[in-house]
């Protein structure tokens, strides 16, 4: 097992590299994730806003 | 006839939007799979090389990377071309979301390169054929995301950044051919090339494998922000007023 970890001396190397990739696609896939909940909430809103005031306008 | 009725049906946002959702769950499971193969293959079962010891596993994780630089570039530049001529949104939204994916993938293809020079070359960095091509095109991915954020109307936005993708693709041969035209630090191609590739069997296979977990990353990460743009694109369109309520509901 620690002959795995330290990798023949490069493990720092090899470990930071893999470390590295899978914090860039991790951030990634939960900023998408984030974002695509931001649109559905803003939009809500805001379909809900243009409705409201779709129905003041008509009440004058 | 059939096969372009069948190509406007799927290009509608509508339907892209809907057909996507649908494949997303089992592109992650597909790419979790993959991707632990991949793993095991690459850092347990392949043999640690006669030169390099255990410090060539960087290969996989820095090979797939630096291929999806290239390729996503290309698939940027086909879907620039496309959008341009044929004004399809759903290309669109593809050159401006692979821009960031493909930036990603880029820095990656440095960092870890960075990480396997020090070790093997006695360097972090540089300014050799290969490193330099690919510094640049890590500029151009950055050059087309500000130019995408620096428009408010989109569709002009995705205009400008087609025909700036088109002019990048100049890049893409240079980058491949680097290590050919060049004397370089780098090592030359030992998989994509025309003769049989310079690898034991043994550490192709993982390579392999890790290269299509990154293509199914990619695949994802796409039809992710690929989505999120036809949302706020299509914002006042039925279907996406109906989408919100329901998600709002939940």
């Amino acid at each position: 097992m620690n002959e795995f970890l330290t990798m023949g001396g490069y493990g720092f190397y090899i470990w930071t590299a893999y470390g590295v990739s899978f914090l860039v696609l991790a951030v990634d896939a939960l900023v998408n994730r984030l974002q695509q909940r931001k649109t559905l909430q803003n939009l809500a809103q805001f379909h809900q806003t243009q409705h409201n005031s779709t129905k003041i306008s008509d009440e004058h | 006839m059939m096969l372009t009725h069948y190509l406007h049906k799927i290009a509608s946002p509508q339907a892209f939007y809907l057909f996507c959702g649908r494949c997303l769950p089992w592109l992650i499971g597909l790419f979790f799979i993959v991707l632990a193969l991949g793993l095991y293959g690459g850092l347990v079962t392949a043999p640690a090389d006669y030169q390099q010891g255990d410090a060539f596993r960087i290969i996989y994780v820095h090979v797939p990377a630096a291929w999806m630089s290239l390729f996503i570039y290309l698939v940027m530049a086909i879907n620039a071309a496309v959008a341009l001529i044929w004004r399809i949104k759903i290309s669109e939204v593809i050159v401006v979301s692979s821009a960031y994916i493909g930036a990603n993938f880029t820095f990656l293809a440095l960092i870890t390169g960075s990480l396997w020079g020090k070790p093997m070359w006695g360097t972090w960095w540089t300014w050799d054929a290969r490193l330099t091509s690919e510094l640049v095109l890590l500029f151009l991915y950055f050059s087309i995301i500000a130019l995408y954020n620096a428009y408010e109307d989109k569709r002009v936005a995705s205009k400008a950044i087609s025909i700036l993708a088109l002019l990048g693709v100049i890049n893409i041969p240079i980058i491949h051919y680097s290590v050919v035209w060049w004397n370089t630090l780098h090592q030359g191609a030992t998989v994509t090339k025309l003769d049989k590739p310079s690898i034991h069997i043994d550490m192709l296979i993982p390579l392999l494998q890790m290269a299509f977990a990154f293509n199914l990353y990619y695949l994802i990460s796409l039809i992710q922000r690929a989505r999120n743009e036809i949302l706020k694109r299509e914002f006042n369109s039925l279907w996406v007023k109906k989408l919100c309520q329901e998600s709002s509901n939940e």
